[in-house]
């Protein structure tokens, strides 16, 4: 097992080593970017149950032909809380949530750059979700997902409705900015000694990627809410097409930003499988710097694709096929990543958990949702299946798959780091095939339905369309994906006080994080190691094994515990965590470590 | 242990799979649900078998990938073998894996680009030359979105009559044309987005106020095709449904007539009314 064993306490007490403050204080006030990152992911938890409740609102209401569960007003309603909710209220900062944790300790750092920054990012966010769900309280804007003008502009929804979704949206992606800035400073500058930027762990590169993408696209879109918000109030004409205004304009502002922020949560999601694969593989992972080079390479491409959803609408050929190109390319880095896995799994030691399980199944959600990708990226495919059910259903796939999946595959992974406890194993295999069996339901049937016909966005399909029976199929899928994401949401309230104690190092990663006792104290680290590798905690757990060979006598080594003798099977085999707390009593035994023991 | 829980959740999956299929197998049969409607226009034939072909290579693509991560998971080594095999090689089988991916996507490219142009590099579907092939006159057709219908002006069959487009033939909802003549529809809103969607006819095409998008398609088979918007425009957004009627030329004509005779007599029902004062809600001042 581990021997590495730190103590809750410095062994070098420098002057005031900080205390952590307690309860609402530490809200408010603590700049501590765990602290800072666990308010990041409950607050991202509790708005998923909001857009839990849209979704199964919609779905009900689409579950029967010309259902008259509800008025079109309040579909639509729905309709455009929930776009915004999953992405850039849910899934986004849930991922923004766990870097803020993770990333700086991963790096070797005793806390976030910029602290402060930091803090108002997370404040931002919580308010602009506030201000887009306060409107719930009176009006909210029924403008549709992404509130495209000239819906959205005050001739035809005059009003406070769609002014709070765009004050809202454009906080949070202020606070995105602020989050992006503090993020690229600690990445580039609070690395430990020896932390090169390609000996970086995958998610926190990841980290910078999507930062700098946040950064890129977040005041694109800002630029477009702030052009609505003057056409709105001030007289503008920016979208008013009778006084020589663009209504495309905004359209594309909107879908560089929608670009941005899915391939973000897609890289966050593709680097966190990406590290869990290798720690369940007990091995580094194959081909660490071409999937770094194609983390990055992704993000521009996608972002360079923003047309690839717009083939319906006036655009010159030129630009369909350089939106065709750029989205055709993403095969690329998307292929080379996933050749990498399977490189890292063939061969790999053979152990179970709940993150590698999630890890799969954002892997199925994913590669499903990139193939839909891939069908529609085609010119005439995409014009004739433009603004069709098939293009949701696959963009859900893959939202899914990246935010809720790889979500919850980062979130059990990283758990022990939030809390010092791991979230439980039942709860998770059952919200784990209620949410795969019921996205695949959803997902499938919806793609066929779109085929058929279905628009996207709908509040009512007819019953002469044929497609009952498949909207009916979806519905119950999406049912039994909101039953699984409520089970896991109650998982994870639940092992926050009351989970198994994890150890500092639960899955045997090789990474720094897992340097550092669980959860971390106010300053992380007693001591950051020197970084001579990609995998630092597994060098330091070779430094051991090596001196614990020399420092044995010939007759001890030559009988029954050679070095890198396999461990006692008791935890692993039955699929559970090594509880390596309970490793830090034994260490007196002579350590041993696994990593890196070629077979012979 | 971990087997026989993961093979009982397989075969949990696949008796759940059997019994779906079997539940709703004929209903998926005759529905034809994995391409879109038939199509009863070339273009909207091109853009359907290419939907077949890049299917059937998104399927592949999951089912090699899913199929190789599956392999992989299964050669794992139990730790108890011994733990985890040492990885031989790192950097070379990348490389040539982003050959193999990059010449499938320029491959996936020249197929989408070669797909949508004819000859002369103009692309096929985007432009009108669907019209030389056919031998009928092409007919421009003007659709106009509004929320939540589709407004149809048809050409006026002897602009010396009147000049006064009130007589011109017009129809909501349903779109009348000729079989075997090339349609140019120009489509614009005059309010929010739209999008004129008819997958039997034509590739989706956006309505946009302020702009006039022009589409072709040459409907080679009479009957009804159903078609959308497929743009969010608000509460009616859902009822905002769409029809393409496609006859015999000598019905088009007639239907023409009717529209333009229907038009006109009840343009002059109306002006009977408001001069004799019973129109509801008008009123002439009576000097």
């Amino acid at each position: 097992m581990t021997p590495v064993h730190t103590t809750s306490h410095p062994e070098v007490v420098s002057e005031r080593v900080p205390r952590a403050e307690r309860g609402w204080i530490a809200l408010v006030t603590a700049a501590e970017h765990k602290a800072v990152g666990r308010m990041y992911v409950a607050t991202a938890l509790v708005f998923a149950a909001a857009a839990l409740a849209e979704l199964l609102m919609m779905r009900l209401q689409l579950m029967i032909p010309e259902n008259t569960l509800m008025r079109p007003e309040i579909f639509d309603r729905m309709l455009s809380a929930f776009g915004v909710t999953g992405l850039i209220l849910f899934a986004l900062p849930l991922m923004l949530g766990l870097m803020s944790i993770v990333v700086p300790l991963q790096i070797g750092a005793r806390g976030m750059a910029l602290p402060r920054l930091h803090h108002l990012s997370y404040w931002l966010y919580v308010f602009g979700g506030a201000t887009i769900y306060g409107s719930f309280l009176w009006r909210p804007s029924e403008a549709g997902i992404l509130a495209l003008p000239p819906l959205s502009t005050s001739e035809f929804l005059p009003g406070a409705a769609v002014d709070a979704w765009v004050t809202g949206i454009a906080l949070v992606l202020l606070g995105f900015v602020c989050f992006s800035i503090s993020m690229i400073t600690t990445v580039r500058n609070l690395r430990a000694p020896g932390m090169y930027l390609q000996r970086m762990p995958l998610f926190s590169w990841a980290a910078s990627i999507v930062s700098h993408t946040l950064l890129v696209v977040s005041p694109v879109f800002l630029a477009a809410l702030a052009m609505l918000m003057i056409d709105r109030h001030y007289g503008g004409v920016f979208f008013d097409s009778g006084e020589g205004g663009k209504p495309m304009l905004y359209e594309h502002l909107a879908a560089i930003f929608v670009s941005g922020a899915v391939a973000s949560l897609l890289v966050a999601a593709l680097a966190a499988i990406s590290e869990i694969l290798s720690t369940f593989s007990r091995r580094p992972g194959v081909g660490h710097r071409s999937t770094a080079g194609s983390l990055a390479a992704l993000a521009v491409l996608a972002v360079l694709a923003w047309m690839q959803n717009m083939y319906a609408g006036p655009l010159a050929p030129g630009f369909r096929y350089f939106a065709m190109l750029m989205a055709l390319a993403t095969i690329i880095p998307v292929g080379l990543i996933l050749f990498n896995w399977v490189g890292t799994l063939s061969g790999g030691a053979k152990r179970e958990g709940m993150p590698l399980r999630f890890a799969l199944g954002a892997i199925v959600m994913i590669v499903i949702g990139l193939a839909g990708k891939l069908v529609t990226a085609v010119v005439p495919v995409g014009a004739l299946l433009a603004g069709n059910a098939f293009t949701t259903a696959s963009s859900f796939a893959l939202i899914a798959g990246a935010g809720v999946f790889g979500g919850f595959a980062a979130l059990h992974y990283w758990y022990p780091k939030l809390s010092g406890r791991a979230m439980g194993d039942a709860f998770g295999v059952t919200s784990y095939w209620l949410l795969l069996v019921g996205a695949l339901a959803y997902v499938l049937t919806t793609m066929m339905a779109g085929l058929e016909g279905m628009p996207v966005d709908v509040a009512k399909f007819y019953g002469d369309s044929g497609l009952d029976v498949l909207n009916l199929i979806a519905s119950i899928g999406a049912i039994l994906f909101v039953a699984g994401f409520v089970v896991a949401l109650l998982n994870a309230c639940a092992s926050y006080n009351h989970g198994r104690r994890s150890g500092p190092d639960p899955w045997l990663g090789s990474t720094l994080e897992w340097f550092a006792p669980s959860p971390p104290p106010v300053h992380n680290f007693d001591l950051v190691p020197d970084v001579r590798s990609v995998a630092p905690l597994a060098d330091i757990r070779n430094a051991i094994r090596d001196r614990a060979t020399r420092w044995y006598p010939p007759a001890a080594r030559t009988g029954a515990a050679p070095a890198g003798e396999p461990e006692p099977a008791a935890g692993t085999a039955a699929g559970e965590p090594d509880p390596a707390g309970a490793v830090a009593a034994g260490s007196e035994q002579p350590p041993q470590s696994e990593d890196d023991q070629p077979v012979a | 242990m971990e087997v026989v829980r993961s093979r009982a959740t397989f075969a949990a999956l696949v008796s759940f799979a059997a019994a779906a299929a079997a539940l709703f197998a004929p209903e998926l049969a005759a529905a034809d649900l994995l391409a879109p409607d038939s199509p009863a226009s070339s273009s909207a034939e091109s853009a359907r078998t290419l939907y077949i072909v890049m299917a059937i290579i998104a399927i592949v693509v999951v089912l090699v990938v899913l199929g190789a991560i599956a392999r992989a998971l299964r050669s794992r080594v139990p730790e108890s073998a011994g733990g985890p095999r040492r990885i031989r090689g790192d950097g070379s089988p990348q490389l040539r894996t982003g050959l193999a991916l990059g010449a499938l996507t320029l491959i996936l490219f020249s197929i989408g680009v070669a797909w949508t142009a004819d000859d002369k590099g103009v692309p096929y579907l985007l432009s009108g030359n669907e019209a030389a092939a056919a031998t009928n006159e092409p007919i421009t057709i003007k659709a106009d979105a509004q929320q939540w219908l589709w407004r149809y002006a048809y050409p006026v069959d002897n602009p010396a009559a009147d000049g006064f487009n009130l007589d011109q033939a017009y129809s909501y909802h349903e779109l009348v044309v000729p079989v075997d003549t090339p349609i140019n529809l120009e489509i614009t809103s005059t309010d929010v987005l739209h999008s004129w969607s008819v997958p039997a006819l034509a590739p989706t095409v956006q309505a946009v106020p302020g702009v006039t998008s022009e589409v072709s398609f040459t409907a080679d088979e009479t009957g009804t095709f159903e078609g959308r918007s497929t743009r969010f425009s608000g509460p009616g957004y859902a009822t905002m449904r769409t029809r393409v009627s496609v006859v015999e030329p000598d019905q088009y004509e007639k239907f023409l007539a009717s529209r333009t005779e229907g038009i006109t007599a009840a343009r002059q029902a109306v002006q009977e009314r408001v001069q004799s004062g019973t129109a509801p809600g008008v009123k002439f001042e009576q000097k």
